[in-house]
């Protein structure tokens, strides 16, 4: 009988047990990143009674209930499939983002972008063909080449300032990563430690979890388990948390950087960072950012590098292929201004049209002479001679700006001589390569003229924004599905809890009740009397 | 599969973040009545739409040029009509001026009739149209000199020498007071030949992809000029119509008659035609170029209101249609909201 007390003892204690894992459940039912836990009951050993009576016993007497593990519910395939699409629909929204912000400062179909700004200057010159002589006419055509330079500004101002809000992000989130690896290797130091000590740190774990989903988000990684119960986090073959050691990403400026022989280094305040050498082509970090130099269209920007030691390993497209710092990255370098495929390299690409078609409207305006009879020696438009400046440089000759009459709208500078005026209305339909102009045109503008060509660009890039989204969309669906799919396996069931708080309960009473049975066979027999009494 | 309360609670938001997305695309389209608002929104169809906006824009700029094409030319043949008028006059008068039963009154005061005419014949041919010169090819204003004319009234004195005179009258009086001198009609050529225009010289105007038409009709194409005089070192040329009216009035002033011809066999009559014929051609060859205009310009009234039609195809919401649309949505937003609202609110608490 006494016996039987210590298996109610046994029981109440891991009835009790389950009765606290519920409850910590349903307390964490909305808390993010969460897993149910479950508290695993088993037989605790039985007990052999040694008989006289052998073979015919009945066999090893039970001994009660124990709680063996608290244990986390969690699927590490869904796991790894989710921040594997973690990573590339963050990777995807991010450049959604700022392609949603762009697409909104340059809207062409508003009607007040570029194209409508290239329909009036090539309608103010039409007009000049007309009334050559007529100053209000001049003085249109004047403001309307303003208008037009101002236009090429205004894009190129919006790409600039979205490719500096891309690099401010991609800055800043460079801390966080950082912030992030950190909190990894403090709770790999803690769940080691306790599970050295046999205790499992289900919610430790919890957090890494977390926060290996959040950095998931950020860039891609790759974790890596080891015996200790730690975990190292891989960026494509980069070590960034080494068990309880974090390599930590530095973002530095490319004009910081500076050439030393054939190798680079970077110097922090006492401190002197080595490039590895070997991992830069053409002296530019991605391939595309010159390192120790200012940056022709943002003055500098961020290059992203893993430090070893004193030692610098890039961190580049080689390593970094999704999540946001791989989107962020890729838009600012590729999109916004380097890239060579159809609908990417916007600032170059539109600097290129830029140059190639005020340079012609340059040679077609020196052979004129001005309302006064004078020969038109000099640049309608300041063309610079690098390609990178010259929207930024771009400017409309002052003479001309004081004086309309100065504008050489003919070859005779003769009142009614408006045929340069004709000749340069013609170039809306015009290709930017037809005549003498030809020699450099890149072969994307060719046979194309300036509206054409920037039609062609503003859909290349709609179309690039346009799968951007789809994939943005579809990669999201399977994000919410893997998201359900976590739910699924490791959410909460208030309704489950609740049954198996009344299950739980239920055995408890139950077991209340075998002590009070057992207490009474106790009485009884304690209080049974004098034999013959 | 298990359904936990996290997993109704994120389905639950899913699906009404993907029905208000929808629903709040539809607000836009009704709001705009435009189908596509960013070029992203359909990327082949943003680039039809700039381009026929980009066309639309041209087509109105030709429109604008046919228009003023159209008017200067008109005012043009008016002048010509002019012209011819006053020429008519100086037949009727050299035809008069034929019949040798004139006497020298009759005949000094056809002369005087005669350099009426030749002065407001200069002044035809110096017509303005909204502050230009309509018959000066290239030249059509001067600002610097406002006094300048492109048909100039001068004076050719013995020696050669040259003196610019307000009028043929004035020109006339100096005439007579300096025995051997002559007066004449100069005409200043301003050709736009470095240009190389195939239309004489005269500068164009765009009235359709890569189609011009001249904005002035070339005076070399419908007056004679009988040869180079210079004034102050600038190149003219004596008009031959004015050089004979000048013969006109001289002859008559000597009591001659206007019937003889001279070397060439031309009599004055003859002269007097093929100068009328002259200016027949040019009003015909100008209302050629107005009925070519006209009909361009009922191709680009059609051209308009097509491109239009076109854009408007591939930009704008069908209403109707996204209306229906909206209404379907927003009825599946609320029923779902109640499908939500009615699963949310029961846990199995609520029945222990």
């Amino acid at each position: 009988m006494i016996w039987s007390l210590e298996i109610a003892k046994r029981s109440l204690q891991a009835q009790m047990m389950a009765i606290n894992v519920t409850s910590h459940n349903i307390a964490n039912v909305n808390t993010p990143g969460y897993s149910r836990q479950e508290a695993v009951l088993r037989t605790t050993l039985p007990y052999s009674v040694v008989s006289w009576l052998g073979a015919n016993y009945p066999g090893q007497v039970g001994t009660g209930v124990e709680v063996s593990s608290i244990r986390r519910l969690r699927n590490e395939f869904v796991d790894l499939t989710y921040r594997n699409m973690n990573s590339k629909y963050a990777y995807y929204a991010s450049k959604d983002q700022i392609y949603g912000i762009l697409e909104s400062s340059i809207n062409e179909l508003s009607g007040t972008g570029l194209q409508k700004a290239l329909s009036n200057f090539f309608e103010a010159w039409q007009a000049g063909s007309l009334n050559p002589e007529d100053p209000t006419v001049r003085q249109m055509i004047v403001q309307q080449s303003q208008n037009l330079l101002d236009a090429f500004k205004y894009v190129q101002q919006q790409l600039v300032s979205t490719r500096h809000d891309a690099d401010f992000q991609v800055a800043a989130l460079v801390g966080k990563i950082n912030d992030i690896g950190y909190q990894i290797s403090q709770l790999n130091q803690q769940i080691s430690l306790a599970l050295s000590q046999k205790q499992q740190p289900n919610d430790l774990m919890d957090q890494r979890d977390k926060l290996l989903d959040e950095l998931s988000q950020y860039v891609n990684v790759d974790k890596v388990d080891l015996p200790s119960g730690s975990v190292s986090v891989f960026i494509k073959g980069l070590s960034f948390v080494d068990d309880r050691e974090v390599h930590y990403i530095k973002a530095i400026d490319n004009d910081k950087i500076s050439a030393v022989g054939d190798t680079y280094e970077y110097v922090e305040g006492d401190r002197t960072y080595a490039v590895l050498p070997g991992l830069l082509s053409d002296g530019k970090w991605n391939g595309t950012i010159s390192l120790g130099t200012a940056d022709p269209f943002n003055g500098h920007v961020a290059t992203l590098w893993i430090s070893m030691g004193d030692t610098l390993v890039p961190l580049d497209g080689a390593h970094l292929n999704s999540g946001k710092l791989a989107g962020l990255v890729e838009m600012r370098d590729n999109i916004l201004t380097y890239g060579s495929d159809p609908g990417t390299g916007l600032l170059m690409r539109t600097n290129e049209m830029a140059k190639f078609f005020f340079s012609k409207i340059n040679a077609i305006l020196r052979q004129g002479k001005d309302l006064l009879g004078n020969t038109y020696v000099s640049d309608f438009f300041y063309v610079d001679a690098d390609v990178s400046r010259v929207i930024a440089n771009l400017n409309l000759d002052q003479a001309v700006v004081n004086d309309p009459r100065k504008v050489p709208l003919g070859k005779t500078g003769a009142a009614g001589d408006g045929s340069l005026a004709l000749l340069i209305a013609q170039q809306q339909n015009t290709a930017l390569d037809a005549g003498d102009a030809a020699q450099g045109v890149p072969d994307y503008l060719k046979g194309q003229s300036l509206p054409q060509a920037w039609r062609t660009l503003v859909s290349q890039w709609a179309a690039d924004i346009g799968r951007n989204r789809d994939l943005t969309q579809s990669t999201g669906n399977v994000m919410k599905e893997l998201e359900l799919l976590r739910s699924s396996e490791s959410g909460v069931s208030l309704d489950e809890e609740a049954m198996n708080l009344i299950r739980f309960q239920k055995a408890y009473a139950m077991t209340a009740r075998i002590v009070t049975v057992v207490d009474e066979m106790l009485d009884r027999i304690i209080n049974m009397g004098i034999v013959g009494r | 599969m298990r359904i936990t309360d996290s997993y109704m609670y994120e389905r639950g938001m899913q699906t009404l973040q993907t029905v208000l997305g929808r629903l709040a695309n539809l607000q836009d389209n009704l709001s705009t009545g435009k189908r596509i608002l960013r070029p992203s929104d359909n990327p082949l169809d943003s680039s039809l739409v700039l381009h026929w906006k980009s066309y639309a824009v041209q087509v109105e700029r030709w429109q604008k040029n046919i228009e003023e094409l159209k008017n200067r030319f008109s005012f043009a043949e008016q002048s010509l009509l002019n012209a011819k008028d006053i020429l008519l006059s100086v037949r009727d008068v050299v035809v008069r001026a034929g019949s040798d039963a004139l006497g020298p009154d009759e005949k000094g005061a056809m002369a005087s009739q005669m350099l009426q005419l030749a002065d407001e014949l200069l002044n035809t041919l110096n017509a303005k149209y909204a502050g230009r010169f309509v018959f000066a090819n290239a030249e059509v204003d001067r600002p610097g000199e406002p006094q300048w004319k492109p048909f100039k009234a001068a004076v050719q004195y013995a020696d050669g020498t040259v003196k610019v005179m307000d009028t043929i009258t004035a020109a006339d009086a100096e005439v007579n007071r300096n025995p051997g001198s002559r007066w004449l009609v100069l005409f200043e050529p301003r050709t736009f030949e470095e240009l190389g225009d195939p239309q004489q010289g005269t500068a164009a105007v765009e009235i359709g992809i890569n189609s011009t038409m001249p904005q002035v009709l070339a005076v070399e194409g419908f007056l004679r000029f009988s040869g180079e005089v210079e004034v102050n070192g600038v190149k003219h040329k004596s008009t031959l119509m004015f050089d004979k009216m000048f013969g006109f009035v001289a002859a008559l002033r000597r009591n001659e008659s206007l019937a003889t011809a001279d070397d060439s066999s031309m009599t004055p009559l003859d002269y007097t035609d093929d100068m009328i014929d002259g200016i027949t051609g040019a009003v015909s060859a100008l209302g050629a170029r107005v009925q070519r205009l006209e009909l361009v310009n009922r191709f680009y009234q059609n051209v308009g209101t097509s491109v239009e039609a076109l854009r408007s195809s591939y930009e704008d919401a069908d209403m109707a249609r996204t209306y229906v649309d909206y209404t379907k949505f927003n009825t599946g937003y609320q029923a779902l909201l109640k499908v939500i609202a009615s699963i949310s609110s029961r846990t199995l608490v609520d029945y222990l």
